[in-house]
């Protein structure tokens, strides 16, 4: 069957199987860096997009739900030219290292600050729950996280 | 990938959805968050139809009841400051306890209530709240959710959808929610949802229900019988917890034992009615 979405702000179609996850058919079509789903039933965070806005594990999604909807991975972010304050912030604070579960920490964090720009440390770490990062302890992608916030209301100002 | 599924639906209109329903059973399947289709295969699986594009995400509050429709996410439901006329200060903390922010993005209210695996929060929790539960079956139809589900309700649910949780508002509710999980995504091992009404200092009225037991959640009628028309007394509480001990409905499987069940079963009910207790004390000193 044939699936319309908006993918990173572009209108996308695919041909895809009726029972595929959206996470299948991100890393076919495009080889969208949505990490490899470890867990397959959302309970690790790493396939993490988000989906109107809303962060989910993409492993969990079927493919038929996202039709004329809105996907964003973390491409959506910023590129190497120019990087989100997000992603500076996690280069400065030290706040990857193996990367794997990044992309999903990056996406929560944005649903977060677009719907909270001031949340306090407590906050970040309720959102932060449902990601798992094996490398770090959590602590310099909090700041992070922190850091980020603060350098979006600078460009608010 | 669900490799047998031939056909995703996306209908409109619940009389459509019903129909799909009827006219592909028993290989079809309603996809509310999808949470459960994604996890484990099911080969028998041919037709999805999804609920997305369906008039089911809504809450909103209706002649002293909150009514919740069956697509709204358990995050959607934290969102909406409408609880707070469910149960003040406790509906929010019982559903920020069940699964991950992410996870809660994608449970819906009715595939929960839907599926009524033994070890759900929310069938639960919202019996505990002496809930109704809608239905759309050709007609829309309201049960008392306790009565739907102690009816042959996995039959009905073969042929007819959820549309809606209702609620009743009561400020004057007292509810605590406990679950006991090994990890933060982990089922729950034991759950227990605790709502009481008080009237001049003493217990009006007490719901109390004990789920993951393993089986589904059951009423404690006897606990109530003995809380109903006192007051929430220390002496009250202790005799409560002892006579649970003695009575827990609870059996063993492979994650713990009868025993571990019975300890965390009054364990629980402390841990509530202390909650509630000291709600209610903090709520008459205002």
């Amino acid at each position: 069957m044939r699936v319309q979405f908006k993918l990173n702000h572009k209108e996308v179609s695919f041909n895809v199987h009726p029972g595929e996850s959206l996470f299948e058919v991100l890393r076919r079509e495009g080889n969208y860096e949505v990490k490899g789903s470890n867990c397959r039933d959302g309970s690790c965070g790493a396939c993490t997009v988000l989906l109107d806005g809303v962060p989910v594990p993409s492993c969990t999604i079927l493919i038929g739900r996202v039709e004329g909807r809105e996907v964003e991975t973390v491409e959506s972010l910023g590129d190497m030219e120019n990087l989100h304050p997000l992603e500076r912030a996690f280069l400065e604070n030290g706040a990857v290292q193996c990367g794997y579960c990044i992309p999903g920490i990056l996406l929560v964090a944005k649903a977060l600050l677009d719907r909270n720009p001031n949340p306090s440390r407590e906050e970040i770490e309720e959102e932060l729950s449902g990601n798992i990062c094996r490398c770090t302890g959590y602590v310099q992608q909090i700041e992070a996280i922190e850091r980020a916030a603060e350098l979006l209301r600078e460009e608010r100002k | 990938m669900l490799k047998e599924v031939v056909e995703f639906y996306a209908p409109r209109e619940l009389e459509e959805a019903h129909g799909l329903l009827l006219k592909h059973y028993p290989h079809a399947q309603l996809v509310g968050g999808g949470l459960d289709l994604t996890w484990r295969e099911r080969k028998e699986t041919r037709y999805l139809i999804g609920l997305d594009r369906l008039p089911l995400k809504f809450i909103k509050s209706e002649e002293g009841t909150l009514e919740v429709g069956a697509m709204v996410t358990i995050r959607e439901l934290l969102e909406n400051e409408a609880l707070e006329n469910v149960a003040p200060d406790s509906l929010k903390p019982a559903l920020k306890a069940i699964a991950t922010p992410l996870l809660r993005g994608v449970i819906t209210v009715g595939g929960s209530l839907a599926r009524a695996y033994p070890w759900s929060d929310l069938p639960a929790l919202f019996l505990g709240l002496e809930s109704k539960i809608g239905i759309f079956d050709g007609k829309y139809r309201v049960f008392e959710l306790r009565e739907f589900y102690e009816g042959d309700f996995r039959e009905i649910l073969r042929r007819a959808l959820i549309t809606k949780v209702l609620i009743p508002q009561s400020k004057g509710r007292y509810f605590s929610y406990r679950r006991f999980t090994r990890t933060g995504v982990d089922i729950p091992l034991l759950n227990q949802a605790v709502s009481l009404h008080f009237r001049e200092g003493k217990i009006e009225h007490a719901r109390i229900f004990l789920g993951a037991r393993p089986g589904f959640p059951l009423e404690l009628e006897e606990i109530e019988g003995l809380l109903e028309g006192k007051e929430l007394s220390e002496s009250v509480i202790g005799e409560t917890c002892a006579m649970l001990r003695e009575s827990a409905p609870v059996e063993s499987d492979f994650r713990i034992s009868k025993e571990f069940r019975i300890h965390l079963a009054g364990v629980l009910l402390e841990e509530n009615l202390r909650e509630i207790k000291g709600k209610y004390e903090s709520s008459i000193q205002a």
